[in-house]
Parts: C-alpha cells; structure tokens; sequence
C-alpha cells in the first residue's frame, strides 16, 4: 500500500488583485523528502507557500496535507494540523527573547517522534544556547535565521515550509544551515525549500520542482538537475 | 492669582494623580487593543461610560450588601463591559479585518453613536450621583486641607494596575502572545496561535479595563452622557504621548496630563483645554513617536485600498454633471426656498468632503481634524462680515485664507508623522482650535457663537445665495479635480504609494505633503466660509470630533478611490442627516448602523459599488 504524500499540490492558483500569480502548481512531497522549489525572483515560489500556508487565498485548486484538505482553512488551524512555515524574512520578534520567540512556537507534539524541546533546539543550533535571554533583536542575521527555524519546529511540525533560508547570508553560514536541515531530514521531517542557492539545494533536497512566471516547468530528482545543464540554464539562468 | 502655598501644590499633585489613575485605567485599554489589532478604538470611552452606568445600577441593586455591594458592583461593571467588548468585537470589527485601519475606526465611530442612545434611551438624559465608597468615605488632613481618602485610594490604582499588566505580560502564555502579536500578528497566527481568540481576549481585557474606570469614578463624580468622547479624547491624548504600545508610557503621559490639568485650573483656568493639546503637540513635535514610543508601531492606517487607479471623467460624466450644474442653476425657476437651501448646504459639504478626500485619498493623509479648518474658515468668515464689516467678497477670502494660514501651521506640525500619529496629531490640532473658538469668549462668543452671519444683497435671498454657492463650489470642486490631475497631484499620489521611491525620483515627499496640508485647508475653509452664511451663525461645534468625523463618513460613504466619491458622499450623508434629524428621535443610533453597515457591506463607498456594477456590465457585454 502506498501511503499519502505528506503534501500534494494540484491545480493551484492564486490571484493578487487583478494579477495572476500562479497558474495550476501541482508538486508533492513524501514523507521524509526535502523538495526544492526553485526559480528566479518572481517566480512564485513564496506565493507557493504562503498559499499553502493559507496566508494568501488559494482561487482554484487543492492542497493536502497527508491527505487531509487544508485548502481555505485558517492559518492557526494548518498551523496546528503540523505545518511549520519559515518566512523569507525572518519575521522574528525582536521585542521578545529568543526563549520567549522559542515559547510563543510551542505546541505539543502529535505523533511517536520525540517532542522538540529547547534543550534539543540548542543542540542542533548551538549559537541560540549562547543568547537565550538576550533580546531577539540582538543576534546576528544568521542567528535570526536559525532562531525563524528553531522557533517553528517548537510547534512539533512534521512538514515545514522554509522561504529563501539563505538569503543575505556568508557562506559560512549557509554551511552551518545545511548543516541544520540534514539534522533535521535525519529526524525524518518532509520539507519544501524555496530557495535560489543551488548549492544549498544540492547539497540537502532530494528531488525539485522548477518555477517560471507561476508555472511548474520541470519535476524531477535534485540529480537530474545538477547534471542537466540545459535545465538549469533555461529556467534559472545559472550554468 | 492664586497664591501658591505648599498645601496647594500637595493638594493639586495629589488630585493630578487621581485623575492619572482614571485615565491610565482608560489609555492603557486603548492602548493594549491598538497594540494588537491595530484598532483605533473610538468607542473605549463608551465601555468607561458602559462601566460608570452599569456600576451605577448595579450599586443600587446590591446597596443592602455594603461594602461588598458596591466593589462587587465595581467589578461586576468591569466583567460585563468586557463582554461588550467581546461583542463589538466578534460582530463588527472581526469582519473588518482585512479592510484598510480606517474602517474600522469609523465602524468604533458608529458603536460610539449607538452607545450613546442606548444610554439615553435606558438611563435618561440626567446626571446621575453615584454612592459613597464604603470604608473610603473619610478625609485625612493634609496641612490645614481636607482631602478625601478615596482620592488617595486611586492614586494607588493606577501603579498597582501597571504591575499588574506587567506581571500578565511578562509571566503568562497570554502576555506573551500579546507582545508576540503586537509586533506581527500574521507570523503568530503561522505559528499556530488562534487569532481571532487572541482578539476577542484582547477586546475583553481593554474593555474590561476602561469599565472599571468608569465605575470607580461612582464616588467622585456624576455619570453623564458625556463622559464618553470627552475621555476617549484624553485617553488618544496620553497613549499618543505616551507612545502607542507603551503602558509604562501611557502612565507616565496620564501623570504628566493630570497634573497639568489639576494645576491649569489653578493659574490658567481659560486655557485648560488648549493646554492639554498644546502639550501634546508639543511633544510629538519633539518626539514624533511620544515619549516612550518606537517608530515600528507608527505603520499602517493605510487610507487607500490597492490598485484604485484614478481616471479623468469620461465623457458621458462630464455631461451628466454639466447637467447636474445646470439643474442646480436653474432651481430658481421652479423650486422652493427650503429645497433650495438645502442643496446650497449640501454643495457646501460636498466641498468639505472633497478637500478632504485630497487629503486623505490624494495624499494618503488621514486627518481626523478636518473640521478646524471648516470652522476657522467660518469663523473667519463671520468676523470679517459681522466684526469688521467687509465686504462680502473679502468676507468669502479670509475663509480661505484664514483657515489655510492654519493648515500652513498645523501641516508643518502633522506631516512629520504619518499613519496614526498624523491622524492623532491632527485630532490635537483640531482640539486646539475647538476649545480656542469654546473658551475666547471676547472673539467668538464662546458656546454662544456668532449670530447674524448673513449675506448682504443680492446673495440675501435663497435663490441668489444658492446660485452664488453653486458658482463658488463648482469651481472648488473644479480646482481639486484639476490638482489631482496635474503635476502636484502625480506627486502627491506617488508619495502616498511609494515615499522612498518618490524620493529617489526627486519629489520632496513632505514639502509636497505640507503642501497639500495646506490646499485642502484652504478649500476646508471655503466650505465654512460658505456654511456660516448659509446658516447665518457660527458655533463652536462647527469645529468639534463630530464635524471632522462627519467628513471621514461623506469620503467613505462615497468610496475614497475616486474624485466623485466624495460629493456623492456628501450628497448622500447630508441628505440622510437632513432627514434623521427632522424626524427619528433616535437619529444617532440610526446613523451608527448607517455607518456600521456601510463599513462591513460597502467598505468601498457607494462610487466603488457602482463601478463594480459598471464593470461587470462592461465584461458581460464583451463576452457576449
């Protein structure tokens, strides 16, 4: 028997105002898989997932989540299902501590895997040990992207849906990131990445889903990607 | 002059900080519910009169109980104006959510207006004298003075009060999530937490507080109907100066606030109210987000919806307003006096609603003081007729000139800020200029105002005034539309949409704003001008909240993403007042549900109604 995707995506469209945004995306992600969405600017992969995530209405389409429709549910309640979201711009609260950030995310976990607990946060993001009752506002911009990340898995997410984790960081740090999410993936948690860095992508999805203008162009495995050049160069204009 | 000895001063300082507490109890609600929804709360000064009336009546049902009667009458009060709250909130606001902030202020606006109906209707227009609170009905001497222990008491509330929310806010999951959400609601909503819950509890805290506001001030003064704008203004004032989201702000601005108002009332008792204001003014002038404010609170108040692109008139429209114009015109011949007055005066709000509209919808800018220059326009007006006997022409330019003068000054001071700061300082502005007019009794007559503010010859006559109305605000209405469309207005336009960007481009972004400022005061004050004639007499409420949010209503009612929206508006709101008024005793609850429904059924005005209408129209025909 083969079991529901965690997240399958048919036919979705989205409009901003008069504008289309994205026309029919269909993709899936199984369980334990690490999906990359990848395009250029523009391309909708934010759209993507602020759409599954009920942050913009969904017009046409369907979205499941392992199997149950969460298409026009509220956030909170797609949120509680066990969807995690990481926005593109980090969107901590830097008026709070990191413990206090870490605290509003928590929810208690809903299967056999063991519950997220600071402690274990601190493990895989050592630098938050390092701060946890210093102001949010305070840490460093890859801090902050560790902190986005921490604080969605305390909800116990076994999806979770990661804007442009890499955006405006060294290198160095994106290392550290990738570091992170294959922790993470071991913990068997299924993620969809947007994101532009093809490196980070090689380095941690299993297979990905190419955007242009609202529109899937291509799915397939991450490999076949990274060895298609072609593909590359004509969807994201990158050798 | 009063001589100050050091009883005084204690007894003054001591009384400012009773009055401190009330206000805290009131500013820190306000202030709390703006933190996390983003509402401009007009109608937290009803749940304080709610309190005071409910605490009224729930002491005398509970007098034989003592004094636990009359504290549980206190809390009691409290508990069900935050089911009120509640209420307001799940009905109303909760279906405002997506609509730009300035709907739902105005929808506060018509809960203000019900509330104080369903005050009259339920505890009559007298003033009620509440009872004593028992144990604190003492005096303790201080030097050769009485002052009563109750005072003393609240003095203790209010700091008592500030560790009580700041223990909520710091030790409980609730605290927690409304400091979380405070700074971004749509990324806690992500993380799983149930906004709508987080509101409801927000609407019941804020209420709640301001209820029992109200029903602690039983034993120091009595309940009235109108205790609810003239706190809900001081409590805007000291969250303003304070710094919106502050509540350790909020209670040192409700200190500083109350112990200028004990000591004005000793020295300066003719300018207490300016006093107030001018404080404020001074202060956002100083520190434009308050004393312990923070720049990020200051976003938002978006006036306009995306995407209303203004077009110029086909030509379809500008015939059908010829013939508007010509039918006007031609009154004279066919109608009746009243008739004709009438529409002279809805001319004349048709001009008020549109300059500000160029404000607002044009400029992004939206003033909740509109109705100072209105009425420095007619002030101006009526003491050019009346004191110095001008001519009739020279009468019509002070309005203008009088009351762009003032935009010039208040336009400086207000477009520093931006979104609710702006809306706040202009509302100070507007106070100022309404307690001037209220308390210069030399120069305006005060509450009595200005009689006899009549045209001379030919414009004596209905027909002739209506007729010399007709040729002046047509050719207002003119100018604002010919602005909109020129190089000014595409400035004025990209500096509401894109300020940086106008910037980069080589706008100067507040030159043109303070400009504008000043533009539609000027056409404000043509309004007034025009009004005072047409009325023969000049009050002080032409300057009052109620006149400003008069035409907030006519620009929303209209639709704020066109030109025409607010004549339509004007139109419309004038000629349903016009009605209400003459005829249903309870015409202010009955405009609140206008209002209310307008909001949650139209929020795009009767003008973005139509067009829809138009537009699907048009597409069917195509498709056809």
């Amino acid at each position: 028997m083969t079991q529901a995707p965690v997240l399958s995506v048919e036919a979705l469209d989205v409009h901003y105002g008069r504008a289309k945004i994205l026309h029919g995306i269909s993709f899936e992600a199984k369980a334990g898989e690490i999906v990359a969405l990848a395009g250029r600017n523009g391309a909708g992969k934010s759209t993507t997932l602020k759409a599954i995530m009920g942050l913009v209405p969904a017009w046409a389409g369907r979205i499941a989540f392992e199997g149950q429709d969460i298409t026009g549910l509220d956030t909170y309640r797609i949120a509680r299902m066990g969807v995690g979201f990481v926005p593109e711009d980090r969107r901590i609260f830097t008026d709070l501590t990191v413990a206090e950030n870490l605290a509003v995310g928590a929810r208690p976990a809903k299967d056999e895997r063991k519950a997220w607990s600071v402690e274990r946060l601190v493990a895989v993001f050592p630098n938050l040990g390092r701060s946890l009752h210093r102001s949010a506002g305070h840490l460093s911009g890859g801090e902050q992207q560790m902190l986005t990340i921490a604080r969605t898995l305390m909800g116990n997410p076994r999806l979770i849906l990661i804007d442009e984790p890499s955006e405006g960081l060294a290198p160095v740090i994106v290392e550290e990131m990738a570091q992170a999410l294959l922790a993470l993936k071991r913990d068997k948690l299924t993620m969809v990445v947007s994101e532009q860095n093809l490196n980070l992508l090689a380095a941690i999805a299993d297979s990905a889903v190419l955007l242009e203008r609202g529109l899937v162009r291509h799915v397939g495995p991450m490999s076949e990607l990274m060895s298609d050049e072609s593909l590359r160069v004509r969807y994201l204009a990158l050798p | 002059m009063t001589v100050l000895t050091p009883d005084i001063i204690l007894i003054q300082a001591l009384n400012g900080l009773a009055s401190a507490s009330s206000l805290f109890l009131v500013a820190s609600g306000l202030s709390i519910i703006f933190g996390v929804t983003r509402v401009v709360n007009f109608a937290h000064g009803s749940f304080y009169m709610l309190g005071a009336y409910l605490g009224w009546s729930l002491t005398r049902h509970l007098a034989s109980f003592g004094a636990f009667g009359f504290w549980g009458s206190v809390l009691g009060a409290a508990l069900i104006v935050g089911g009120i709250g509640i209420l307001v909130e799940m009905l109303v606001l909760r279906r405002l959510r997506r609509a730009p902030e300035l709907y739902p202020l105005l929808a506060t606006f018509g809960v203000v207006l019900i509330v104080q109906d369903a005050a009259l209707a339920i505890w009559g227009p007298e003033d009620l004298l509440g009872p004593r609170a028992p144990g604190l009905t003492g005096f303790v001497s201080i030097f050769a003075s009485r002052f009563p222990v109750y005072e003393l008491f609240l003095i203790a509330v209010g700091p008592l009060l500030l560790g009580g929310l700041w223990l909520l806010f710091r030790r409980t999951r609730f605290g927690l999530l409304v400091r979380a959400a405070t700074q971004d609601r749509e990324m806690v909503a992500a993380l799983g937490v149930d906004e709508r819950r987080l509101f409801s509890n927000v609407f019941f805290l804020g209420a709640a507080l301001a209820g029992l506001g109200g029903a602690l001030q039983l034993p120091r003064e009595a309940v009235n109907l109108n205790m609810d704008v003239s706190v809900v203004v001081e409590a805007f004032v000291v969250v303003v100066v304070g710094g919106l989201g502050s509540l350790v702000g909020a209670y040192v601005a409700a200190v500083l606030i109350g112990i200028i108002q004990a000591f004005g009332i000793l020295f300066l008792p003719k300018v207490t109210l300016v006093l107030v204001f001018l404080v404020m003014g001074i202060v956002l002038a100083v520190r434009p987000f308050g004393l312990f404010g923070r720049s990020a609170a200051s976003e938002g108040l978006r006036t306009v919806a995306q995407e209303s692109v203004l077009r110029p008139l086909s030509t379809s429209s500008r015939i059908l307003f010829a013939l508007c114009v010509l039918l006007i015109g031609a009154m004279p011949l066919f109608a009746g006096g009243y008739a004709m007055g009438i529409v002279a005066e809805l001319l004349i709000l048709a001009v008020f609603a549109a300059s500000l509209h160029f404000l607002m919808g044009l400029g992004g800018m939206a003033s909740f003081g509109h109705a100072a220059f209105f009425g420095i326009g007619a002030y101006g007006a009526a003491l050019a007729l009346t004191a110095l006997q001008w001519p009739i022409a020279a009468c019509l330019l002070a309005a203008p000139l009088g009351a762009g003068l003032a935009g010039i000054f208040a336009g400086w001071l207000c477009v520093r800020l931006s979104g609710v700061y702006l809306a706040m300082l202009s509302l100070a502005v507007a106070q100022i200029a309404w307690a001037t007019s209220f308390q210069w009794v030399e120069v305006t007559g005060g509450d009595n105002g200005i009689l006899g503010v009549w045209p001379p010859p030919p414009f004596a006559s209905r027909s002739g005034f209506l007729l010399l109305t007709l040729v002046l605000t047509a050719a207002a209405l003119a100018s604002l539309r010919i602005a909109a469309f020129s190089p000014f207005g595409y400035a004025l336009r990209a500096a509401r949409d894109a300020p940086r960007r106008a910037e980069a481009s080589g706008i100067h972004v507040r030159a043109t704003q303070w400009a504008a400022f000043a533009i539609a005061a000027a056409f404000a004050g043509v309004a007034g001008g025009l009004y005072a004639l047409a009325k023969g007499s000049v009050f002080p409420t032409y300057l009052a909240i109620s006149k400003s949010v008069d035409a907030l209503i006519m620009v929303l009612l209209g639709g704020i993403g066109s030109l025409t929206g607010p004549i339509i508006g004007a139109f419309a709101f004038g000629g349903l007042e016009a009605e209400l008024m003459a005829s249903a005793p309870f015409w202010r609850a009955i405009l609140g549900v206008v209002i209310l429904a307008l909001v949650i059924v139209a929020p795009s005005g009767i003008t973005g109604v139509l067009g829809r209408q138009i537009g699907k129209r048009q597409k069917s025909a195509a498709s056809a």
